[in-house]
């Protein structure tokens, strides 16, 4: 029988003392205010969870946490397909790999802050890139400052941008990591790459006919 | 039928099939016999649509299906190694194609159920691939192409990693499970055991290139060039320079005899005779054998069969006889040879007599 040793967690307590120290016990000071109402000289009144409730009650919380949950449904929706299709895409042998591979990684190489501040800059009227761009070569009113449908379509363009990657490259290792025979196998089998299987069960009958001529490769991959 | 016109491949500056031209019809079993690496599988997957051509075009039941992909040459491929889906159940890895080409369920169902009795899988149509033996697993990638409604079957090798025993059942039963399919079977061996016994039709490959095609049969009794001879022959056959003068051949080491038929009327010069092992034999078996002396290197003894190597002038003959002969490592022994089955074979190759 093996003998149990759970000595080796021993290791991590050193990891444990400096992130308590470093963000931990600092965190809890916030959490300490947020309960707490004061009006400076270091005076400080029980406030319960009156500010969470004040909050939570605000209707402009309220939008910007459904804008939020918008955001986040459109750029998951745009950029789950498109990181596949692209890693479908991309080749699996030759020359290319590593050149779609570094530009693929490029722009999840630069740290997100700068990501902003350099969007920021491409994107202003005028002065940036794409701002003069759109306004001055194409004739088309682009104020992202200005304009909300403007900001929102550029924060859009921004994310997709920066995290595709990630799905792409999550995608691709996963394609790259199953062997080429089961690729032959499938288009043997006379699938074709683009072909994609529904997981629903419920489908009617001419659906589920539809459905089994474009059943393919994807469903064989997964 | 499948045609082949002037067909090549090459990958970057490196030829891996030369021109070949081929007629490969349905009703018996095409064989491709050659060595590794003589380009079965690059012919293959030229056929299948997998890998591009160089030059040349492909015909399928005379529709030309040169720039037809893979998936619409209506063809099924079967691996040396056991390829199934490994996340679906026998009975899914078999229904692939057909669900992929739209049949209904309760044909689907049909098929799947007939293909799997031919195979004897019915017991584990519920299972993974991963439960499965070797064999079961193979018969899985078997069914899976007798299932579906193909122009071209291609069998690559698809008995090499099963073991012996389920070979030679799998073996016996293929060409049954293939007749009067109406598709045209390709079967790629590097044994020439396994083409004899396949019959059917058999091209010779050599280096990327066909060297012979015709009825398995009529191939190994009448190679048309020493390659091919070379080629269709387990142990290696026998090849030696031999001078012709007059009526007589002679062999380096001094050893002659008489020659008769076409031999005989060959030029005079000189020739490569060839005798498969079985030909040379540790006993006179006629009075016209001629005595070969030379020194055993090796000896085998494969079940009823003794086989011995010896060194004959600067050539190693093989001698391959049924029974246990005692061959001393090392001894001179004599071996014989009828002449009658001496094959001649000109400078460039090709067979002369």
């Amino acid at each position: 029988m093996r003998t149990e040793n759970q000595k080796a967690w021993f290791f991590v307590l050193p990891v444990l003392f400096l992130v308590a120290f470093n963000a931990l016990l600092p965190m809890m000071t916030v959490v300490n205010y947020s309960v707490q109402e004061t009006f400076g000289n270091n005076q400080f009144f029980w406030q319960g969870l009156d500010w969470f409730e004040q909050i939570l009650r605000s209707e402009r919380f309220q939008a910007a946490l459904g804008r939020q949950f918008l955001f986040t449904a459109i750029i998951l929706a745009i950029e789950v397909p498109l990181g596949i299709i692209i890693a479908l895409s991309m080749p699996r042998k030759g020359f290319w790999v590593p050149v779609c591979l570094v530009l693929m990684a490029l722009p999840m190489l630069i740290p997100w802050n700068v990501v902003g501040a350099m969007w920021n800059i491409f994107a202003l009227p005028k002065i940036g890139m794409l701002g003069y761009f759109m306004n001055d070569v194409l004739g088309i009113n682009y104020d992202m400052t200005q304009d909300p449908l403007a900001a929102w379509i550029t924060i859009i363009v921004m994310d997709v941008w920066h995290w595709t990657s990630l799905v792409v490259l999550l995608c691709y290792a996963g394609l790259v990591s199953i062997p080429d025979a089961y690729y032959q196998a499938a288009k043997i089998d006379g699938a074709t790459p683009w072909s994609l299987h529904p997981t629903s069960q419920d489908e009617d009958s001419l659906d589920h006919r539809r459905s089994s001529q474009v059943h393919g490769q994807l469903q064989h991959l997964y | 039928m499948i045609e082949l016109h002037d067909v090549t491949k090459r990958v970057g500056t490196v030829t891996h099939i030369k021109p070949t031209s081929l007629k490969l019809e349905a009703g018996h079993f095409n064989v491709l016999l050659g060595a590794t690496g003589a380009g079965k599988t690059s012919l293959i997957k030229l056929m299948a649509g997998l890998d591009p051509m160089a030059s040349g075009r492909i015909l399928m039941d005379g529709e030309d299906v040169t720039r037809l992909n893979t998936q619409k040459r209506r063809i099924s491929l079967v691996h040396q190694f056991f390829v199934n889906y490994p996340h679906m159940s026998v009975f899914e890895n078999i229904a692939s194609p057909l669900r992929v080409a739209g049949l209904s369920e309760s044909e689907v169902q049909g098929r799947v159920e007939e293909a799997a009795d031919l195979l004897q899988l019915r017991p584990m149509l519920n299972r993974k691939p991963n439960e499965l033996s070797g064999g079961q697993q193979q018969r899985t990638a078997l069914a899976r192409a007798i299932a579906k409604d193909s122009r071209a079957v291609f069998l690559d090798e698809p008995l090499a990693n099963l073991d012996y025993k389920l070979r030679e059942e799998l073996r016996e039963q293929l060409p049954e499970l293939f007749a009067d399919r109406g598709a045209v079977v390709v079967y790629a061996t590097s044994e020439p055991e396994e083409a004899l016994m396949l019959g059917g039709y058999t091209g010779l490959m050599d280096d990327g290139v066909v060297t012979q095609f015709g009825r398995t049969s009529e191939i190994y009794r009448h190679p048309s060039n020493l390659t091919s001879a070379r080629v269709f022959s387990d142990p290696p056959i026998n090849a030696a320079e031999v001078t012709k003068a007059g009526e007589e051949a002679t062999l380096q080491t001094g050893v002659r005899w008489t020659l008769d038929g076409a031999a005989a009327s060959l030029p005079d010069g000189t020739y490569t005779v060839a005798l498969r092992p079985h030909r040379v034999l540790p006993t006179r078996m006629s009075e016209r054998d001629v005595e070969l002396h030379g020194q055993v290197l090796v000896t085998e003894l494969s079940g009823s069969d003794s086989s011995a190597h010896f060194r004959l002038g600067d050539v190693d003959w093989v001698s391959l006889s049924s029974g246990v002969h005692p061959y001393e490592v090392g001894e001179d022994h004599a071996f014989f040879m009828d002449p009658k089955h001496c094959r001649y074979f000109g400078a460039d190759g090709t067979r002369v007599a």
